[in-house]
């Protein structure tokens, strides 16, 4: 990387990080830390291959996504459980919209990382389907089982939310 | 449903906070990286290429990147680990036990200056991550964030005008704060955001001795005259001007030096008094305040005396020190000068004492278990008499 191209990157960077530290903190369930080390790791390898790739910013993101669950996947294999620490969560009155979604994100935490990561990609990226499989590299029937489990999943974890989440599936 | 998840993604991923230094930690980072990651890259770009998503422009809700240092910085693994340099004192490798290190040390010389005058000038050295041990600088004041990562430094001459705040991994300095009034100490908030720094009008310790063998001492008036609470991140320095603490009254302070120090949850400062009570709390702003409820402190200090649990208390100096429950009850007794800090719920940081514990300057830090059956050795012992050598104890994780 020459000086041109290293003055490419940190433009690049300082444009983009605040939306690459958005999605870390989601993939993550909102670690802080854990969203810095997504996307110092992403980042990295982009500078790596910054000459040759098109759409930086997509590169960055793909390997966020896949980092996440390959880091999920390996601490299966180590026999850790992944779980950030999710939010104090309100107590019994929770009509109010702000509460419904704190209410969410405890339970958004309590997903595992791959679950976490296909809701971002359907619900915060908007992909379709068959985009999300091409980015985690699996079938569109794995994504839909899937997003199915994840909010399933979040109905267990959050029963008030139950009537709501209906609409999602 | 797909809008209350969607609405909650957003404004969950609003509290993200951005390092301004990613760019370089990427580009630092890619000297180290491994092949087969390289290979992964390469495979995942061609994959990449026929994506095109769209770029996500509102991000006026996350706090912007600053020309400050993005805090607070936490260790990325975690350290409980016994660690320690029997053989000397001070260490020369690193001491730490459980969530407690001993992050930096000063050793302080008396000299003899004209007119009856003498100071006390200390040496700092800061413990270096890159080989642990502890490494000698020329800053006239030190003190380490939780998680050594960020140290803090004064730069100037016995006081200064200058407060650095240093990586502890590159030994970099990040950025250097410029204070119109010069500082004698510096300390971090629990939290890592933040430092105080306390100004004073002239180097604080000195005094003059007179008579033979220069046994009487006038310690001259404190010299304070403000702090600054330093916020980290963006390099803002507020000054609030505070005069020293009489040493006349209850509670006063007869010390020319008196360092103020924060609470453990970071909301109060505490100015030291040499009178019981052992602190006054203020304000942020300097305003006086009641102390907390309870006696949570280690004497003269701003370490908890309340085991992480919070079931047990450590007790007041010996020997023997006592570790009691809450309710009073003694649960154990060490053979020990003073008890320092929590290592964990089972241990502490103790002041330990040789033979009979009969000089408590001859003393080193030793590791000791509540009920007092169990002591490391952590450093040499040492007459503190002699070359006295003072450590700062810092939250390691």
């Amino acid at each position: 990387m020459d000086a041109a191209d290293e003055q490419g990157f940190r433009e690049f960077v300082s444009a983009r990080s605040p939306a690459l530290m958005r999605l870390g903190f989601l993939l993550t369930g909102g670690d802080q830390h854990g969203a810095e080390d997504l996307v110092q790791t992403a980042l990295t390898k982009l500078a790596a291959k910054w000459q040759r790739v098109e759409a930086p910013e997509a590169y960055a993101r793909q390997i966020m996504y896949r980092q996440q669950v390959s880091w999920w996947r390996a601490a299966v294999r180590r026999g850790e459980v992944v779980q950030a620490a999710p939010p104090d969560l309100p107590g019994a009155d929770r009509t109010h919209q702000s509460e419904l979604r704190m209410v969410l994100r405890g339970a958004l935490a309590k997903l595992t990382p791959k679950q976490r990561t296909v809701v971002v990609l359907r619900y915060f990226e908007d992909l379709p389907d068959h985009q999300v499989a091409r980015v985690l590299g699996c079938s569109v029937g794995t994504v839909r089982s899937t997003t199915h489990r994840s909010l399933a999943r979040l109905r267990l974890i959050a029963p008030e939310l139950a009537m709501e989440l209906e609409a999602a599936t | 449903m797909s809008r209350l998840l969607r609405d909650t993604l957003e404004e969950w991923a609003s509290e993200a906070r951005v390092p301004h230094d990613l760019a370089d930690r990427a580009l630092r980072r890619r000297a180290w990286l491994p092949i087969g990651a390289t290979v992964l890259a390469v495979g995942l770009a061609v994959a990449v290429a026929v994506f095109a998503f769209g770029l996500r422009g509102d991000n006026t809700t996350v706090r912007p990147a600053t020309d400050g240092v993005s805090v607070p910085v936490r260790p990325t693994v975690t350290s409980t680990d016994v660690r320690g340099d029997e053989e000397n004192a001070p260490p020369r490798k690193l001491v730490a036990a459980g969530n407690v290190a001993l992050s930096a040390y000063s050793v302080t010389k008396t000299e003899k200056l004209e007119g009856n005058w003498v100071r006390d000038q200390r040496v700092w050295s800061l413990y270096d991550p890159r080989d642990d041990t502890y490494e000698q600088t020329p800053w006239v004041w030190v003190d380490v964030a939780p998680g050594l990562q960020l140290a803090a430094v004064v730069e100037g001459d016995l006081i200064g005008k200058k407060v650095g705040i240093l990586d502890m991994n590159t030994r970099q300095i990040k950025t250097w704060i410029g204070l119109e009034h010069a500082v004698g100490s510096v300390v971090w908030s629990p939290d890592g955001t933040k430092v105080l720094a306390t100004a004073y009008s002239e180097y604080p310790d000195r005094w003059q001795v007179w008579g033979k063998d220069a046994r009487t001492m006038t310690m001259p008036e404190s010299t304070r005259i403000g702090y600054y609470i330093i916020d980290v991140a963006t390099g803002e320095a507020a000054y609030h001007e505070l005069g020293p603490m009489s040493g006349d009254g209850s509670p006063g302070n007869s010390n020319a030096r008196q360092d103020l120090g924060w609470s453990l949850d970071g909301s109060l400062l505490w100015q030291p008094s040499n009178i019981k009570p052992d602190k006054v709390f203020l304000d942020l702003d300097g305003r006086q305040r009641a102390a907390p409820v309870g006696d949570q402190y280690v004497y003269y200090t701003g370490r908890s005396r309340v085991s992480p649990d919070g079931k047990l208390v450590l007790g007041r100096d010996g020997p023997p020190t006592s570790i009691t429950d809450r309710s009073g009850a003694v649960v154990g007794k060490q053979s020990a000068l003073q008890l320092l800090a929590w290592a964990d719920n089972d241990n502490a940081l103790a002041l330990g004492c040789t033979g009979k514990c009969g000089n408590g300057f001859d003393s080193g830090l030793v590791l000791v278990s509540v009920d007092g059956s169990r002591v490391t050795q952590l450093t040499g012992s040492h007459d503190r008499n002699n070359d006295r050598w003072d450590w700062v104890l810092t939250p390691r994780n």
